[in-house]
C-alpha cells in the first residue's frame, strides 16, 4: 500500500496555480466545501494559511480541524502534500 | 486575560510567547486558532490549580489507606518467603499508583520489616502528594472513595472492603500450597509403585 495517494502525487508534481481546494490530498468534497464556505475556495489560499503557521504541523492540523473538521488521517494526507508541494516549489 | 477576543494581536502574541506555544503571525485567520489553544491552556492550569488544594487534604487520608494496605505484604511475608514485589504490585494494583511504583520498590525492597515499611510509606507518600498535586484528577474519586472506606475498616476490625479480599487472597494462596502439597505427596507414590512393578 503506497503512502501517498493518487492525488497527492498530482498535486505535488507541478505548481498549484488557480487549483480547487478539493485538489489537496484528503481535502474532498464534503470538507472542500467547508473550507470554500469559510473563504478558503482556492488551494493556494490554503497554502497561504499553511505558511503563515509556519509550516509547522501541530498547528495547522488543529486548524484544519477546526475550520472543515477533517479527521486525523485527512489531516495528516493535506498537511504532507502542502509540505512536499512546499519543498519542491517553495 | 478573561476576554482573549477583546485583546489585540500584540497581547495574544505575548500571551502565546509566555505560554510557550509555536506560533506564526496571529492573523485574521489564525486569531480564532491561538485563542482556542490559550483558553485550554488556561484552562487546564486552572484544573492544576483545583487540584492541589483537595489533593492535600486527601494525601492525608492516604497516609491512613497506606497503614491498611500493608498488612497485606506482611501476611505474605510471614508464612511462605513470597518475594516482595508481587505483594507489592497487588499493593499497586489497589491503590494504582502505577508512576511511583518504582519508588515504592527502590525504597520498600530493601528492608521488609513492616515498621520500617510503615514509616518509609509515610515518607513516600508525602512526596507522592506533590506528584499527585501535578497529575490529574482520575485518581481522586477513588482516592475518596477508598479513604472513606479504610477509615472505617480501620476503626472496625472485623468487617471492612479491604478485609474481604484480604481473606479472599489469603484462602486463594491456601489453595495454591494445599494443592502443590497435594502434588508433592502424588509424587512420593508413584516411585512406590513402580518399586513394586520391578519386584
Amino acid at each position: 500500500m503506497s503512502s501517498t495517494s493518487q492525488k497527492h502525487k498530482e498535486f505535488v508534481a507541478e505548481p498549484m496555480g488557480e487549483k480547487p481546494v478539493t485538489a489537496l490530498a484528503g481535502i474532498g468534497e464534503a470538507l472542500g466545501g467547508r473550507l470554500e464556505s469559510k473563504g478558503f475556495d482556492k488551494a493556494y489560499v490554503v497554502l497561504g494559511q499553511f505558511l503563515v503557521l509556519k509550516k509547522e504541523e501541530e498547528l495547522f492540523r488543529d486548524w484544519l480541524k477546526d475550520t472543515c473538521g477533517a479527521n486525523s488521517k485527512q489531516q495528516k494526507d493535506c498537511f504532507s502534500c502542502l509540505k512536499e508541494w512546499c519543498d519542491s516549489f517553495l | 486575560m478573561s476576554n482573549l477576543s477583546s485583546m489585540s494581536d500584540q497581547e495574544l502574541t505575548s500571551l502565546l510567547d509566555q505560554y510557550n506555544i509555536k506560533h506564526g503571525p496571529v492573523v485574521g485567520t489564525t486569531r480564532k486558532l491561538y485563542e482556542k489553544k490559550l483558553l485550554d491552556i488556561m484552562s487546564k492550569e486552572k484544573k492544576q490549580g483545583n487540584v492541589k488544594k483537595p489533593s492535600s487534604d486527601k494525601t492525608y487520608y492516604r497516609e491512613e489507606e497506606t497503614e491498611t494496605f500493608f498488612p497485606h505484604p506482611v501476611h505474605y511475608n510471614a508464612p511462605v518467603s513470597f518475594s516482595d514485589s508481587p505483594a507489592l504490585c497487588k499493593l499497586h494494583k489497589f491503590s494504582d499508583k502505577r508512576p511511583f511504583a518504582d519508588s515504592d520498590d527502590s525504597t520498600a525492597t530493601p528492608k521488609s520489616s513492616s515498621p520500617g515499611l510503615f514509616s518509609r510509606s509515610r515518607q513516600i507518600y508525602s512526596t507522592e502528594a506533590t506528584y499527585r498535586n501535578v497529575s490529574q484528577s482520575n485518581p481522586s474519586p477513588l482516592t475518596s472513595s477508598t479513604a472513606s472506606a479504610s477509615r472505617s475498616a480501620q476503626e472496625k476490625a472485623p468487617q471492612g472492603t479491604r478485609y474481604i479480599p484480604l481473606w479472599f487472597q489469603f484462602l486463594v494462596f491456601l489453595m495454591f500450597a494445599g494443592f502443590l502439597y497435594y502434588i508433592f505427596t502424588s509424587m512420593e507414590t508413584p516411585p512406590k509403585k513402580h518399586f513394586e512393578i520391578k519386584n
